[in-house]
């Protein structure tokens, strides 16, 4: 097992080298100039290129890379910064170091996506076991509807219905300003994740108020991943279901709950797990423009920005950050693949 | 003797299309019933009607059924003796056992469902078990998942479960098919001799004769869902009334002499052809015009009962 975790964490690298390369390409053929929009409207074209100067950005663009990835050794420094030393490098927007960039608002970013895959999971999930077993009846249908909103209906859309409707009509819930209200003190705790941050001080009231500020953005990013979660759960539950071992489960007296819960969706897993491992590595993406709608401060906003500004050393980190996760959310898929099913074998 | 199961007029449609179109058969207490015939005589939709395991879009109607004297037509009747009154033996073991659980856990759970056993005294009986079905190395076989064995290892696990509720009729649904050759004698015999020493009855549905003569006490022949031939495993082999029985046992025996068996001309009709009044008549070498146009006459004769305008006489046929 950890010879095998080893293994493929060896073989991520030269996929991530190679994202790095592509994300490098990418940006640099953005149409725009960092060096013009850093010095402002007003600065004469001495001051630009004393920045670009500066910035790194007049020489040529293999040398760029190889400042990036291996550090200042390139162009005859001493030896400091590179990707490869783990520095991604400083903002050319906001002057800070990418790496607290990115750090100071991953946290946002992770507790928002991990409760709309965990929204999406507790709706798809029992609601897709439970239209396999009553197909072609009322609630299949309904599950199908569900199915078809949820492809056809964009996530930064439907926040902004969710807003008109939980804010503007109803008042139940905050509107669009972030993870807590504004002016509120915010917790400070080890994992920058408020909800657990407040549990752990207990601090009842700011969990409650960042609970209320994270259910309609969970449900503007969670809603479009229930689709596929539930479509899958439902098929794979139906071969299931007619699959020998539950015909000689039944004869052998299993019925109902244990049935269904123990026997069914165990089997019924695995392809939603795989699912799932996807559309956590979506969700990444998905998040700038749901972060956008409701002002929340987490990597996509901040990659959004860093796309219209040019800001090559943090786009090319954001892209880097999403690879990441596609990697090792496909990783955990593995693991959990392999606890859920004893024929998988991790070679 | 009053039977244990006792299954009459049963019908089954699917889809529209006749399935079983009036079975009659009982199993009687102790007794081991051979169903045989080929493949879509309805012998698995029998077994399965009685355990109320038929697949959703199926329609089910009995004119009786009774198990011990208790009414077995309610559905819920037949579900809730799945495991506790009868056993089921399946079809392809391997795929019968959940694949991502232990089958130790498989078959102790079955135990704490079906007799309200703890964990411990669960695992202990699951062994116990394991070992009267020959199984010489329970503890490693416990602690396996179903792909690590056998087959033949697959269905004596599924025969434990089967007999996990110990219930008062087996019914074992050609449980060797898929299984080597050499194996397939061995888990019939077992099977046979577990249902003895525990005083149940069993219903054995297979389509091999062979099988049948070595382990049932009586055989109930099927054909294009119903039974047409009923006897004593003696009578049945000595002179099937039914010439379709009939000309089954002569293959059977004529493959295990090593001659050449008299193939039976045409094949089975599928579920919605148009049947002659006996569904055997365009393949029978006696059929005459009556039988094509009346229900066959029930005849009771010698220990056998056929459905047959023409049954076979003593002799009268040469093997």
């Amino acid at each position: 097992m950890l010879s095998y975790l080893i293994r493929r964490v060896a073989a991520l690298i030269p996929i991530l080298i190679g994202v790095t390369l592509l994300a490098f390409i990418v940006s640099h053929a953005l149409p725009g100039d960092p060096a013009r929009q850093y010095a402002g409207i007003n600065a004469s074209d001495a001051q630009v290129e004393a920045i670009r100067e500066r910035l790194g950005l007049d020489r040529s663009l293999p040398q760029q890379y190889c400042i990036y990835m291996i550090g200042d050794t390139c162009a005859g420094g001493s030896g400091k910064g590179g990707l490869l030393r783990g520095d991604l490098g400083d903002s050319i927007r906001t002057g800070f170091s990418v790496a607290e960039d990115v750090g100071a608002r991953l946290p946002a970013t992770l507790e928002l996506v991990a409760a709309g895959m965990l929204f999406a999971l507790v709706v798809a999930l029992p609601l897709g076991v439970w239209a396999a077993v009553r197909k072609g009846k009322l609630l299949d249908k309904f599950c199908r509807f569900i199915s078809t909103l949820g492809v056809a209906v964009p996530d930064f859309w439907l926040a902004m219905i969710l807003l008109l409707v939980f804010f503007i009509v109803l008042q139940w819930l905050p509107g669009p300003v972030g993870r807590l209200p504004i002016g509120a003190t915010l917790p400070d705790g080890p994992t920058g994740l408020y909800l657990v941050d407040t549990l752990v001080a207990g601090d009842w009231a700011t969990f409650w108020s960042a609970v209320k500020h994270l259910l309609l953005p969970m449900v503007a990013i969670g809603f479009p991943a229930v689709a596929p979660i539930l479509r899958l759960t439902r098929n794979a539950t139906l071969s299931v279901l007619n699959s020998d071992y539950i015909a000689f489960g039944r004869a052998a007296g299993l019925r109902g709950a244990p049935l269904y819960l123990k026997y069914v969706l165990r089997n019924a897993l695995p392809g939603a797990v795989t699912m799932t491992g996807l559309i956590a590595g979506y969700m990444i993406g998905g998040a700038v423009l749901v972060e956008r709608v409701f002002s929340w401060p987490g990597v996509g906003q901040y990659g959004y920005n860093s796309l219209i500004n040019t800001d090559y050393p943090a786009i090319q980190a954001y892209v880097l950050l999403s690879a990441v996760t596609y990697t090792v959310a496909f990783l955990i898929v593995d693991l959990v693949q392999s606890v859920i099913d004893p024929r998988v074998r991790l070679k | 003797m009053s039977a244990l199961l006792e299954v009459r007029g049963l019908e089954v449609g699917i889809g529209g299309l006749p399935i079983l179109r009036g079975v009659d058969m009982e199993v009687r207490p102790g007794e081991i019933l051979g169903v045989v015939g080929e493949t879509g005589a309805g012998k698995s939709m029998t077994a399965r009607s009685v355990l109320d395991l038929l697949p959703a879009a199926a329609t089910v109607d009995f004119a009786s059924c009774t198990f011990a004297g208790q009414d077995f037509i309610p559905p819920k009747a037949r579900q809730e003796a799945r495991g506790h009154r009868i056993g089921f033996v399946p079809q392809r073991p391997r795929g019968s056992l959940n694949p991502v659980f232990r089958v130790g856990n498989q078959l102790s759970a079955t135990l704490r469902r079906l007799r309200d056993m703890g964990r411990r005294e669960a695992k202990d009986e699951a062994l116990g078990l394991l070992r009267s079905v020959r199984i010489t190395d329970p503890e490693r076989v416990y602690r396996s998942f179903p792909h690590e064995l056998s087959g033949g290892m697959c269905q004596r696990v599924c025969i434990a479960i089967a007999l996990a509720g110990e219930p008062d009729l087996i019914i074992a649904d050609e449980p060797t098919t898929g299984l080597d050759v050499t194996i397939q004698a061995e888990i019939l015999r077992l099977l046979g001799e577990l249902i003895t020493e525990r005083n149940a009855a069993g219903m054995l549905i297979t389509h091999d004769l062979g099988v049948v003569a070595d382990v049932c006490d009586r055989v109930a022949v099927m054909y294009a869902g119903r039974v047409v031939n009923l006897g004593t495993t003696t009578e049945i082999y000595r002179e099937a009334l039914h010439p379709y029985a009939n000309r089954l046992v002569s293959i059977a025996t004529s493959l295990d002499s090593g001659g050449t068996p008299r193939e039976i001309p045409g094949r089975v009709p599928n579920p919605g052809d148009r049947l002659a009044a006996c569904a055997f008549a365009p393949r029978c070498f006696r059929a005459g015009p009556g039988c094509f146009d009346a229900e066959p006459p029930r005849i009771d004769r010698g220990g056998q009962i056929a459905f047959c305008h023409h049954p076979v006489n003593a002799g009268e046929v040469p093997r």
